[in-house]
C-alpha cells in the first residue's frame, strides 16, 4: 500500500477533504491528552489483563467509552457541521443558545455509541472470527475484544460522517482522505491484526494468550495511527493499485 | 526500467533451469553421502596380531532371536502401566537385562532397522531413500550387518514381520537366493489393522521355535506401532497389545527353557523408535527416542550380580529413561561378543559394559576387537596416515593415565591420544581392569566424536548451492518487466517473501509455519477486495466484492480448523479428529456433495459444447461412482470409525474387488475421458475456427475444463475427512473469480492472481494436515492402484496426496490467467455456400449457446490480454518467491548447522522446501502450465 501527498481531490465534482478538530483551546488540549489517556490504559491494566481478561476488559469499556466520547464532543465536528470561523480578535463573541449548543453536539455522539455497540461490534466480532479468533471457546473475550475495537475504531467516525453511504464506501474502501480519525481507526485494525504475531511463538509466555496481544495491539495501533494520521500524512490518500 | 521480452524470457528460462541444480548442490552438501566401509569384517582383522591377548572365548549363545515391537517406547515395558508382567518377572529374576535404548532421529523404521543391524548412524539421506525404497544404495545386502556375518559363518536367518527388512535385504541380484532362509513379509499399509500385521508374524512363532535349522530369527510386530499412530499411547487398544507381546515372549522363554535346541539361545526384545504423547514419532522428543531393549535368556539367571527392579520409574527428571541408557548401535558388538562373530565394519557401537558378566574372560579381547574395528572408521574419517603420526607423537609423551587426554581438544586430537594411551596399556603388562577401562574410554569418545554431525558438512558446496540459489533470484527479479511504480500486489508478495524468509531463522516458526499462512492470507484477501473495490464506482459491484472476500474468508475460518498441524499445539481438537468421528453422516454427505458438485462440473465445464447433455450426465455417473465407491471402501479400511456401519450393501457389492482393481478403474476412466475431452475440444476450437463463429471465445478453455478432470484425480488422493474441502475450494475460486473480473489492470491481476495462489496453496499444505515435520507426511493414499512397487507411479501419487490443495491452486490459477483466443472478426457471408454448411454452423453455434449464458460472451469480448506476457509474469511472481524463500532456508541451515534442532526442525524444512521448489513449483505451476498452454495453443 503506497501512501501519496495529494492536496487536490480527484473527482472534481466531490471534493473530498479530511476533517480538521475543532480549533478551540479545550479541543486542542483534549486532542494532545487523548492519546496519552488511551496509551496508559495497557500498561496500567496489563496484568489484570492476562491474570482475568473479560472482566478486565469489561471494565475498562465504559472508560474508554467516555474518553472517546469526550473526544468526540469535545474535539470534533459533528455531522454537518463545519468548524466555526476562527474569531477574530476584536469581534464580540455570539452569545447563542450554549445549551442547544450542547446537545447538538451530545445526541449525535450518544447515536455514535449506539451504532457503535449495535452495529460495529457485531461486524468486528464476525471479523475477527473470520481472521482467526477462537470460534468455539473464548466468546466473551472475543466479544470483549471485538467491543474494544470497536470503541477506538468507529465513534469518531459516525459522529463526523454521520450514515452518510457514499462517505462510508469510500471509507471501507480506503479512498477517504486521511485525518486523525480516519487513522485512529486503520492504525487500531491494523494494530490488533500485528498483534497475532506473538502468539505462536514457543515462549510460553502467560501474556501470549487470548486476547491480550491483539487488545494491546489495538491500543498502541490506535494511538500511532492518529498521530500519524493528524501530522504525518494528513489529508493524503491512499492510492492502492 | 522496462526490459525488453527477449531478456526477461531467457532470465526466467535460466532461473527455472537452474533451480533443481541449486537444490541439488546444496543438499550435496548438507546431506553428506557417507561412504561405508565395503565387504564383511574378519576376526583377522580385528585382532589385529594381538590374539594372544585375552584371545577369543568360545561362544555364549548360538542362537538369537530377535523381537522387534515397533514404537515399543521403554515405558511400554519398564513402566508400572505396563501389561508386559511375564517379561518383567524375567528382569525381577535376573534371566533378563534391560536397558533404554537410544534411537537417533529421525526415529522412523528404515533408518532404526539400519541402525540396529549395521550399527552406523544412519544419514538423513536414509530418510530420504526411506520414501524411495527401491534405491539400492539404502540397501543392506552389500553391507556389513551381524546377519550377514552370521550368514558368512555359515548360519541361516528367518524373517517375519515388516516387510521394510525384506527390502533391506533383497534376494542376491546374481543368483537370485533369497537372504533369508525363510521369510513373510507383512506391509504396514493400512494403520488401522491392529491384528492382522500381528497374526502374520505369531503363525509362524510355534512352528520355527520347534525348528533346529536357523541361528537368527528376526520378527517385526507392527501392531503396537499401529495402535499408537491411531489412538496414542492412552488408547484402549494399547494395554491388550502389551499383554499380547507379553505372551509371545513368554511362549518364547518357555521354548528356551524345555527345548534342548534352544539352551544356547538369546532372546533380543527391543523397539526400532518409540512414540510421541500423541502417538506419533519422525523427531527426537523425549519417548521418540527412547525405545526398551532387554536381553532375555535362562543362561543369564545367576550370571549377574546385579539386580533390577522391575517395574519401576524413570530417572529423576525424564519420563522414559529407565535403567542405564545405550545407543542402538550397541547391540552390534553386543551381539557380536555374546555369539562370536566379528564386529560389522561400520558399526560405531560399544559393548555393553553389563553384559561382561556373559563373556567371562574374553571381555578384553573381544573390547580390544570393538576398539581396533572403531579405529579402522576413525582413520578413515581423519586420514589413516595422518592419524598414525598424531598417535606415535602421543605415544612419545609416555601417559600415565588416560585422564590426560581430557586436556587436548574435541576430536582428532583426543582420540589419537586416547588410543595412544591404550595401545601402551595393552602393550604393558598391566591388570585386566586397567586395559578394559582405557578401550572404553576410547570406544565412548570415538562413538560420541563419529557420531557428531557437524563435522560432516561439506561447507564449500553447501555456499555453493547458496551463491545459485542467490543468482536465481537475482535472475527471476530480471524477468519482470518492472518495478516501479510498484503495485499494492507487487509490494504485498515482497513482503510476504521477506517475512518468510525471516522466519525461517526461527525454529518455534518453521515448526508453526501454519499461523504465517493463517495470518496472512484474510489480510491479503481484504486488502484485495478493498484495492478492487476502490476501482469501482459502483455501488453493486462493491456489494459483490464484500459477498465475495466473506465466502473466502467464511472457507478459510472453516480450512483453518480442517486439521491441527504444527508442534505445539498437536492432537488439539479440530474438525476432522474430533468432529467428524462423532458426525460422520453429516462428513459423508459432505462427501456426496463434493462429488455431485465436479459431476456438475464435469457436464456443466468440462463436457461444455462437446457433448449433449444427456451422454455428459452418463459419463459422469460412470465416472463419479466408482470413484465414491473407492473412497468408501478405502475408508473403511483405512479410517473404519469413519464409515461405521454406512452403505453396507454397496461395500458387499464391490467386495469381490479389490482396492487396487477399484482405484484402477478410477485411473482408467480418468485417463479415458481425458483423452476423449482434449481431442473433442481440439477438433471443436478447429471447426469454430473454421465457421468463424463467435462461440468460441465462450467455451470453457481446456485449461478449465481438465481442471475439473484433475480435481476428481485429487480427490481420490484426498483422505476421506479432506474431501470436503473441495466444495471449499470450488467456493473461494467462484469468489476470487468474482472479484478479479472486476480487478483493472492486466499486471497487477496477474500479480494477484500470483500472490493468491501462492498464499491459498500453503493455507492447504497445511489445513489438510501437512506440517515442516517428517512425521506429517500421509502415505495412505500414495499406493492407490499400484500392486507392486513402482517409484514413478508412487512418487507421483504420494506428491499428489500430500500437495493436493496446492496443486488444485496451481491449475486453478492456469484456469484465472489463461487468456481466451480472441474472436476473429465475422467474415462476410459468402454466398454459394452449401445449405449443409449452414446447418452445420447453426446447429453448432445453438449447441454452444445453449451451454453457455450470455455473461460468459461479455467476459470472453473483454479478454484480449496477451497470454504469453500474462504467464511469463505469474511464472516470475512464483519464482521470486520459490528462490527467496530457499535461499532464506539453506541460509537458516548454514548458519544453524550445530543448532540443537538441525536434524529435527530445520532439516526437514530443507526437504519441504525440495518438495516444493522441485515438486510444485517446477513439475506443477511451470510444468503442468506450460503444457495447458501449449494444448490451448494448439486448440
Amino acid at each position: 500500500m503506497s501512501s501519496q501527498q495529494s492536496t487536490k481531490s480527484a473527482d472534481p465534482q466531490k471534493p473530498l477533504k479530511h476533517v480538521d478538530i475543532l480549533q478551540n483551546q479545550a479541543s486542542l488540549l483534549f486532542a494532545n491528552l487523548h492519546p496519552v489517556l488511551l496509551l496508559s490504559v495497557v500498561p496500567i491494566s496489563f496484568k489484570s489483563l492476562v491474570n482475568d481478561p473479560v472482566n478486565t476488559l469489561l471494565g475498562l469499556a465504559p472508560t474508554v467509552a467516555l474518553v472517546q466520547a469526550i473526544y468526540c464532543i469535545v474535539c470534533l465536528p459533528s455531522t454537518g457541521q463545519t468548524p466555526p470561523p476562527a474569531h477574530k480578535p476584536g469581534q464580540k463573541k455570539k452569545s447563542g443558545k450554549p445549551v442547544q449548543d450542547i446537545w447538538a453536539k451530545v445526541v449525535p455522539a450518544l447515536l455514535s455509541f449506539l451504532l457503535t455497540l449495535f452495529l460495529t461490534t457485531p461486524l468486528l466480532y464476525i471479523t475477527t472470527i473470520l481472521f482467526g479468533a477462537p470460534l468455539i471457546s473464548h466468546h466473551l473475550h472475543t466479544i470483549l475484544l471485538a467491543l474494544h475495537l470497536a470503541l477506538l475504531t468507529t465513534p469518531q467516525l459516525f459522529y463526523v460522517h454521520g450514515l452518510d453511504l457514499s462517505t462510508w464506501l469510500r471509507l471501507v474502501s480506503l479512498q477517504q482522505p486521511v485525518d486523525e480519525m480516519y487513522g485512529m481507526s486503520l492504525g487500531a485494525l491494523v494494530g490488533g491484526w500485528l498483534g497475532a504475531i506473538p502468539i505462536p511463538l514457543d515462549w510460553d509466555r502467560e501474556w501470549q494468550k487470548w486476547p491480550v496481544t491483539i487488545v494491546c495491539g489495538v491500543y498502541a495501533g490506535a494511538v500511532v495511527g492518529k498521530v500519524l494520521g493528524g501530522y504525518v500524512f494528513k489529508g493524503a490518500r491512499m492510492k492502492i493499485n | 526500467m522496462a526490459r525488453s521480452q527477449r531478456v526477461r524470457t531467457t532470465a526466467s528460462v535460466l532461473a527455472n533451469l537452474l533451480l533443481p541444480i541449486a537444490v541439488l548442490v546444496f543438499a550435496a552438501g548438507f546431506f553428506p553421502y557417507k561412504p561405508v566401509l565395503p565387504g564383511l569384517a574378519t576376526f583377522e582383522e580385528q585382532d589385529g596380531g594381538h590374539e594372544s591377548v585375552g584371545g577369543r572365548a568360545a561362544p555364549v549363545f548360538d542362537k538369537v532371536i530377535f523381537m522387534v515391537v515397533d514404537a515399543l517406547r521403554s515405558d511400554f515395558v519398564y513402566g508400572h502401566e505396563s501389561g508386559m508382567e511375564f517379561t518383567q518377572s524375567l528382569i525381577r529374576s535376573g534371566a533378563a537385562i534391560p536397558f533404554t535404548a537410544h534411537a537417533t532421529p529421525p526415529t522412523v523404521t528404515m533408518p532404526r532397522v539400519k541402525a540396529l543391524t549395521t550399527g552406523s548412524v544412519p544419514s538423513f539421506l536414509d530418510l530420504i531413500l526411506n520414501f524411495a525404497e527401491s534405491d539400492t544404495s539404502s540397501s543392506l545386502a552389500a553391507q556389513d550387518t551381524w546377519l550377514a556375518q552370521i550368514r558368512a559363518q555359515g548360519g541361516s536367518v528367518v524373517f517375519y514381520g515388516d516387510d521394510t527388512w525384506l527390502k533391506l535385504f533383497p534376494p542376491n541380484a546374481s543368483t537370485g537366493t533369497s537372504f533369508f532362509a525363510r521369510e513373510d513379509g507383512t506391509s504396514s499399509f493400512f494403520v488401522s489393522d491392529f491384528t492382522e500385521v500381528d497374526n502374520n508374524v505369531t503363525r509362524h512363532v510355534a512352528p520355527e521355535l520347534a525348528a533346529p535349522d536357523w541361528n537368527a530369527m528376526v520378527m517385526h510386530y507392527l501392531g503396537l506401532d499401529h495402535i499408537g499412530h491411531k489412538t496414542g499411547p492412552q488408547g484402549p487398544n494399547m494395554l491388550p497389545k502389551q499383554k499380547e507381546m507379553d505372551g509371545i515372549v513368554r511362549v518364547i522363554y518357555e521354548a528356551m527353557e524345555n527345548e534342548e535346541h534352544h539352551r544356547d539361545t538369546l532372546l533380543v526384545l527391543c523397539g526400532d523408535h518409540g512414540m510421541n504423547a500423541g502417538g506419533n514419532h519422525g523427531g527426537s522428543g523425549p519417548g521418540e527416542t527412547e525405545p526398551a531393549l532387554v536381553f532375555a535368556s535362562p543362561k543369564m539367571k545367576g550370571k549377574e550380580k546385579r539386580k533390577y527392579e522391575c517395574p519401576t520409574v524413570p530417572k529423576e527428571g525424564t519420563e522414559f529413561h529407565y535403567y542405564t541408557k545405550v545407543e542402538q548401535s550397541d547391540l552390534v558388538p553386543t551381539l557380536a561378543g555374546l555369539m562370536g562373530f566379528p564386529i560389522s565394519r561400520n558399526s560405531l557401537g560399544v559393548f555393553i559394559p553389563e553384559m561382561k558378566g556373559l563373556l567371562g574372560e574374553g571381555v578384553e579381547g573381544h573390547l580390544g576387537r570393538n576398539a581396533r574395528q572403531i579405529l579402522r572408521i576413525v582413520e578413515r574419517a581423519f586420514g589413516e596416515e595422518g592419524f598414525r603420526r598424531r598417535v606415535e607423537g602421543f605415544k612419545g609423551e609416555n601417559l600415565a593415565t588416560g585422564e590426560m587426554c581430557e586436556g587436548k581438544s574435541e576430536g582428532e586430537a583426543r582420540l589419537a591420544c586416547l588410543w595412544a594411551y591404550a595401545e601402551t596399556v595393552l602393550e604393558r603388562r598391566s591388570s585386566g581392569s586397567k586395559k578394559e577401562s582405557a578401550l572404553m574410554a576410547f570406544l565412548l569418545e570415538a562413538q560420541e566424536t563419529l557420531s557428531g554431525t557437524a563435522s560432516s558438512y561439506n561447507i564449500p558446496l553447501m555456499v555453493g548451492g547458496m551463491g545459485l540459489t542467490a543468482l536465481i533470484v537475482a535472475l527471476s527479479l530480471l524477468s519482470f518487466p518492472t518495478f516501479w511504480p510498484p503495485s499494492t500486489a507487487g509490494l504485498s508478495l515482497t513482503i510476504t517473501s521477506l517475512l518468510y524468509g525471516i522466519m525461517m531463522f526461527a525454529s518455534s516458526y518453521v515448526e508453526e509455519e501454519q499461523q504465517f499462512w493463517y495470518w496472512l492470507t484474510p489480510a491479503w484477501i481484504l486488502l484485495l477486495t478493498v484495492q478492487t473495490a476502490s476501482q469501482t464506482p459502483s455501488p453493486k459491484t462493491k456489494y459483490i466484492l464484500a459477498v465475495s472476500a466473506t465466502a473466502i474468508l467464511a472457507v478459510h475460518r472453516f480450512c483453518v480448523r480442517w486439521n491441527q498441524t504444527g508442534q505445539k499445539h498437536a492432537g488439539e481438537p479440530d474438525i476432522v479428529h474430533a468432529f467428524f468421528p462423532e458426525a460422520h453422516v453429516l462428513m459423508w454427505v459432505l462427501i456426496l456433495g463434493a462429488y455431485a458438485c465436479n459431476g456438475y462440473f464435469l457436464v456443466q465445464r468440462a463436457f461444455a459444447g462437446l457433448l449433449a447433455p444427456e451422454i455428459g450426465v452418463l459419463i459422469a455417473v460412470v465416472l463419479e461412482v466408482p470413484a465414491i465407491v473407492f473412497k468408501l471402501n478405502f475408508t473403511q479400511a483405512d479410517a473404519p470409525e469413519l464409515v461405521q456401519g454406512l452403505a453396507e450393501q454397496i461395500r458387499e457389492l464391490s467386495k469381490p474387488f479389490d482396492l487396487v482393481l477399484q482405484a484402477r478403474v478410477v485411473f482408467a476412466g480418468l485417463a479415458t475421458v481425458t483423452i476423449v475431452v482434449v481431442t473433442l475440444a481440439v477438433l471443436s476450437a478447429r471447426e469454430s475456427k473454421r465457421l468463424g463463429m463467435k462461440e468460441a471465445g465462450m467455451l470453457p478453455s481446456l485449461a478449465e475444463r481438465l481442471h475439473v478432470l484433475l480435481t476428481l484425480f485429487l480427490m481420490t488422493q484426498s483422505r476421506a475427512p479432506n474431501v470436503p474441502l473441495f466444495l471449499g475450494l470450488e467456493v473461494q475460486r467462484e469468489a476470487l473469480r468474482r472479484t478479479l473480473s472486476v480487478h483493472a489492470g492486466k499486471e497487477r491481476r496477474v500479480t494477484a492472481v500470483a500472490l493468491t495462489t501462492l498464499l491459498l496453496s500453503h493455507v492447504y499444505f497445511f489445513c489438510t494436515g501437512g506440517s515442516n515435520s517428517i512425521s506429517s507426511i500421509d502415505l495412505s493414499n500414495a499406493y492407490n492402484g499400484v500392486a507392486d512397487y513402482n517409484i514413478v507411479a508412487v512418487g507421483v501419487l504420494l506428491f499428489a496426496s500430500n500437495w493436493t490443495g496446492p496443486i488444485w491452486w496451481c491449475s486453478a490459477a492456469s484456469g484465472l490467467l489463461t487468456a481466451k483466443p480472441s474472436i476473429p472478426p465475422p467474415q462476410p457471408k459468402q454466398n454459394g455456400r452449401s445449405w449443409i454448411d449452414d446447418e452445420r454452423s447453426k446447429l453448432h453455434s445453438e449447441t454452444l449457446q445453449a451451454m453457455m449464458g450470455p455473461e460468459k460472451s461479455r467476459e470472453a469480448q473483454s479478454q484480449t490480454a496477451n497470454g504469453v506476457g500474462v504467464w511469463s509474469l505469474y511464472i516470475s511472481c512464483m519464482t521470486a518467491f520459490i528462490s527467496a524463500g530457499l535461499l532464506a532456508v539453506m541460509a537458516a541451515c548454514t548458519a544453524l548447522r550445530t543448532h540443537l534442532f538441525i536434524w529435527t526442525v530445520f532439516s526437514p524444512k530443507y526437504l519441504y522446501a525440495m518438495a516444493w521448489a522441485v515438486g510444485w513449483h517446477l513439475l506443477f505451476n511451470i510444468g503442468f502450465g506450460s503444457l495447458m498452454g501449449w494444448v490451448a495453443g494448439v486448440a
